[in-house]
C-alpha cells in the first residue's frame, strides 16, 4: 500500500519535471526570437585572454575604452587560456543574439566551426591581435607579425655586422607559439630576412610558448647544447624574460658595454622589456600597441553594426615601432603609445 | 628472490632511460656532461618534488590532480606576503601551511565525504588556480627578495640546492614508505581500504595524511619553482601534475594503488626530464615535440604492460 503511494508521488513529480523543463525551453527560444540588444546600444560579444600577460591586459583595455568611446555594450568573456571555452563562449554569444563578436582566438584552426555558426545567424565576426583561418572572419585588426619577425631579424643582422664588421654569427629563434597564426608569422618573418645572410646560422629553433618556465628551461637548454650564441629573437615579452633569467642562471647575463652580451630583440612592449632595454640587458623590442588595437577593433565593428559600413581590408594592419636605446625617450615612441604605462 | 623482483619492477623505465641516453648522448655531446646532467635535475626539481607528494596519494588509491593549481597559488600568495614586508622564514613557514591546508581539504572531502578524488581534485585545480589568477590580476611579480629566492637558486657546498633537495627527500622518503608503520599503512589502504580497516588501520586518516603530506611537497614545489623563475607568476606549473602522474605511471606504479615505490618515480621524472633536455639540445622540431613526447610515454608504458602480462603469466611464482 506505501508503495504504492510512493510510485504514485515519484510519477507526479516526474511529470511536473518534465513539464518545467518544456516551460524553460520555451521561455528560452522566445529570448532567442526577441533579443538583440536594445535598439539603441548595440551588443558585442567580447572573448579574450584577458589575465595572462601585460599585452593581453592592455588589449583588454584598448577595448572596453573603445565600447564606452563608441557607446557600445560589450560582453567581456575571458577564456582563460581554453580553446573549449572559447568555443563555447562564441555559441554562447550567438545564442544571446548579440550585434557582433569579437575573439583574440586562441588557435587558427579550432575556432572555424564556431565562427562559421555565428556567420550563419548573419553576426559578424572580427579578430584582433591574431587571427582564424576562416572566410567568415569580416576583419582582423592586428600588427603584422611577419613584418615583426622581418624588422626583427633586419635589426638583428645590423647589430651583428656592428660586432663583426660582416654579417655572420648564430643566433636563435625562439618561437612564441607553434599554433597561431602571430607565432608562426614572427618566426616566418624573421627566417625571410635572417636565411638571405649565409654566414649567420639560425643554430637553434625552440617553441618558447610565451610562458615563463618554458621559456626559461627551454632557453637554458638552447645555451648549454650551443656555446657562442650571438642573438635570441625572443619573439615576445614573456619569452625575453625567461631568456634573462636562463643567462642570469648560466652566469652570461651580461649587459651591451660588456663582453660577452648576448643580442636580445624582443616584440610586443611590455614594461619589463622597456626597463630591459633601459639598463642594457635587452637591445631592441618590436612594439605593438595593444590599446590603439583593441579601440581600432571596436570602432569597425560599430561602423559595421549601425551603418552597414564593412571595412574595405580583410586585416587591418596596425603599425609597429621598434623600440631601441636610441628611439626609447623620443618623441616618436610617445606619439606612438607607451602602452606599458597606461595600463594599471 | 626479492632483488630479483624489484628489478624486475623498473625494467622499462631503466630500459626507457638507456634508450634515450644513447640516442641524445649521440646527437649532442654536450649531454652527457655533468653541467647538462645537473641542468636535468635542476629543471625537474619542482617537478619531481611534486611527484613525490602524489606517489603517496596514488598509492593509498587515490589520485591527485590540484598540484600545478597548489604551485601556483603558493607562489603568488608568497609573492603578495613578501610584497607587504613579511619576513622571508615566515613567508616559507606560511607558504607549507597553505599547502598542507589544500591538501588536507582535498583529504576530509575523499576520506570522509566520500567523494571522488579524480572529480574532487579537477574542482580544487580550477578554483585553487583561477584563485591565484585573479589575485595576481595576470601580472608577473618580479623584484623579490634574494633569501626567498635560494631554494630554487643557491648553491650550498657547490651543489644546487634543489638538487641537493632531492637527493634528500626521495631516499629519507622512501624510507618512510618502507620502513615506517605509516609506509605500511600507505599500501595497505591503497590495496584494499576496507580490509585494512578491519585490519585495525585507520583508513580515513591514513588517506587524509597522503593528501595533506602530498599539499606540502606541492607547497615546496612551488618556493623553489618561484625561486628558479625568479618572479611570480600565476600560470606556472601548469600541467606539471599530469606530466609527474605519467612519470609515476612510467615508473612502474600502479595507478589504483598499492604497489610501487619511489624509486619508479625517480626513474620516470629521469625520463621526463632527459626527455625535455634532449629534444632541445638536438634541436628537434619545436611543432613534434609533444608528439614526441607522447610516443616516449606510450613506448614506456607499452613496455611496462609487456612486463605486467609476462608477469601475471607466471602468477604464483612471485609476490604481486
Amino acid at each position: 500500500m506505501k508503495d504504492r503511494l510512493l510510485f504514485r508521488k515519484k510519477r507526479i513529480a516526474g511529470f511536473l519535471a518534465v513539464l518545467c523543463l518544456f516551460l524553460m525551453a520555451g521561455c528560452a527560444s522566445r529570448q532567442k526570437a526577441g533579443e538583440g540588444g536594445d535598439a539603441k546600444l548595440p551588443v558585442i560579444g567580447v572573448s579574450i585572454n584577458s589575465l595572462r600577460s601585460p599585452f593581453m591586459i592592455a588589449l583588454a583595455q584598448g577595448i572596453r575604452e573603445g565600447g564606452e568611446e563608441e557607446d557600445v555594450e560589450l560582453i567581456l568573456s575571458d577564456c582563460n587560456g581554453d580553446i573549449q571555452t572559447q568555443a563555447s563562449q562564441i555559441r554562447d554569444f550567438v545564442t544571446r543574439g548579440v550585434n557582433g563578436i569579437l575573439i583574440e582566438p586562441l588557435d587558427e584552426q579550432a575556432l572555424i566551426q564556431a565562427v562559421g555558426e555565428a556567420r550563419k545567424s548573419g553576426i559578424p565576426v572580427y579578430c584582433v591581435d591574431t587571427t582564424v583561418r576562416s572566410e567568415d572572419i569580416t576583419c582582423t585588426v592586428g600588427s603584422d607579425s611577419v613584418v615583426m619577425g622581418q624588422s626583427a631579424a633586419r635589426y638583428m643582422a645590423e647589430l651583428l655586422y656592428e660586432r663583426y664588421g660582416e654579417y655572420r654569427g648564430r643566433v636563435v629563434n625562439l618561437l612564441a607559439s607553434v599554433n597561431t597564426t602571430s607565432g608562426r608569422d614572427r618566426s616566418r618573418g624573421f627566417h625571410q630576412v635572417i636565411d638571405q645572410y649565409p654566414d649567420i646560422e639560425v643554430v637553434s629553433e625552440q617553441n618558447g610558448a610565451l610562458q615563463l618556465d618554458t621559456a626559461t628551461n627551454t632557453m637554458i637548454n638552447i645555451l648549454q647544447a650551443n656555446p657562442g650564441i650571438d642573438a635570441v629573437w625572443c619573439s615576445g615579452d614573456t619569452n625575453a624574460q625567461g631568456a634573462l633569467q636562463a643567462m642570469r642562471r648560466l652566469g652570461l647575463l651580461h649587459t651591451r658595454e660588456e663582453d660577452g652580451h648576448i643580442i636580445l630583440v624582443s616584440a610586443d612592449g611590455a614594461a619589463e622589456s622597456l626597463q630591459a632595454i633601459r639598463e642594457g640587458l635587452m637591445d631592441a623590442c618590436i612594439s605593438q600597441n595593444p590599446l590603439e588595437m583593441g579601440r581600432m577593433a571596436v570602432r569597425l565593428m560599430k561602423a559595421e553594426i549601425a551603418e552597414g559600413k564593412e571595412p574595405n581590408l580583410k586585416i587591418m594592419t596596425y603599425p609597429l615601432f621598434v623600440i631601441t636605446a636610441d628611439t626609447i625617450d623620443t618623441e616618436n615612441h610617445v606619439r606612438y603609445g607607451i602602452w606599458s604605462e597606461e595600463i594599471p | 628472490m626479492r632483488k630479483k623482483h624489484l628489478f624486475r619492477q623498473y625494467v622499462p623505465a631503466l630500459a626507457m632511460l638507456l634508450i634515450l641516453t644513447v640516442v641524445f648522448a649521440a646527437g649532442s655531446p654536450q649531454f652527457l656532461t655533468v653541467r647538462n646532467l645537473s641542468n636535468i635535475l635542476m629543471q625537474t626539481a619542482p617537478m619531481c618534488i611534486l611527484a613525490i607528494g602524489l606517489t603517496f596519494v596514488v598509492l593509498c588509491g587515490h589520485l591527485d590532480l590540484s598540484g600545478g593549481a597548489v604551485i601556483a597559488m603558493v607562489s603568488v600568495i608568497s609573492g603578495v606576503l613578501l610584497k607587504a614586508n613579511v619576513p622571508v622564514p615566515a613567508v616559507f613557514l606560511l607558504a607549507i601551511l597553505l599547502g598542507a591546508g589544500i591538501g588536507f581539504l582535498n583529504g576530509f572531502c575523499v576520506a570522509l565525504l566520500g567523494m571522488s578524488s579524480f572529480i574532487l581534485t579537477i574542482a580544487t585545480q580550477i578554483m585553487v588556480r583561477g584563485g591565484a589568477m585573479a589575485i595576481s590580476g595576470g601580472r608577473t611579480l618580479y623584484g623579490l627578495p634574494e633569501a626567498f629566492l635560494l631554494p630554487g637558486m643557491g648553491t650550498l657546498f657547490r651543489i644546487p640546492v634543489p638538487v641537493l633537495l632531492l637527493l634528500i627527500l626521495f631516499p629519507v622518503m622512501e624510507l618512510v614508505l618502507r620502513r615506517t608503520v605509516f609506509g605500511y599503512q600507505v599500501i595497505a589502504v591503497g590495496e584494499d581500504r576496507r580490509g585494512a580497516q578491519m585490519a585495525g588501520v585507520n583508513s580515513p586518516l591514513v588517506q587524509i595524511e597522503c593528501f595533506t603530506l602530498a599539499g606540502v611537497f606541492y607547497a615546496l614545489a612551488g618556493i623553489i619553482l618561484t625561486g628558479q623563475l625568479g618572479a611570480v607568476v600565476a600560470s606556472c606549473g601548469e600541467g606539471m601534475e599530469m606530466t609527474a602522474l605519467s612519470c609515476i605511471a612510467i615508473g612502474g606504479i600502479s595507478l589504483s594503488g598499492g604497489r610501487g615505490n619511489l624509486v619508479g618515480t625517480f626513474l620516470g621524472c629521469l625520463i621526463i626530464g632527459f626527455l625535455g633536455s634532449g629534444i632541445n639540445m638536438l634541436n628537434l622540431s619545436p611543432y613534434y615535440t609533444n608528439v614526441i613526447r607522447g610516443m616516449v610515454i606510450f613506448g614506456a608504458l607499452l613496455m611496462e604492460a609487456g612486463r605486467i602480462l609476462l608477469q601475471k603469466h607466471r602468477e604464483g611464482e612471485y609476490d604481486v
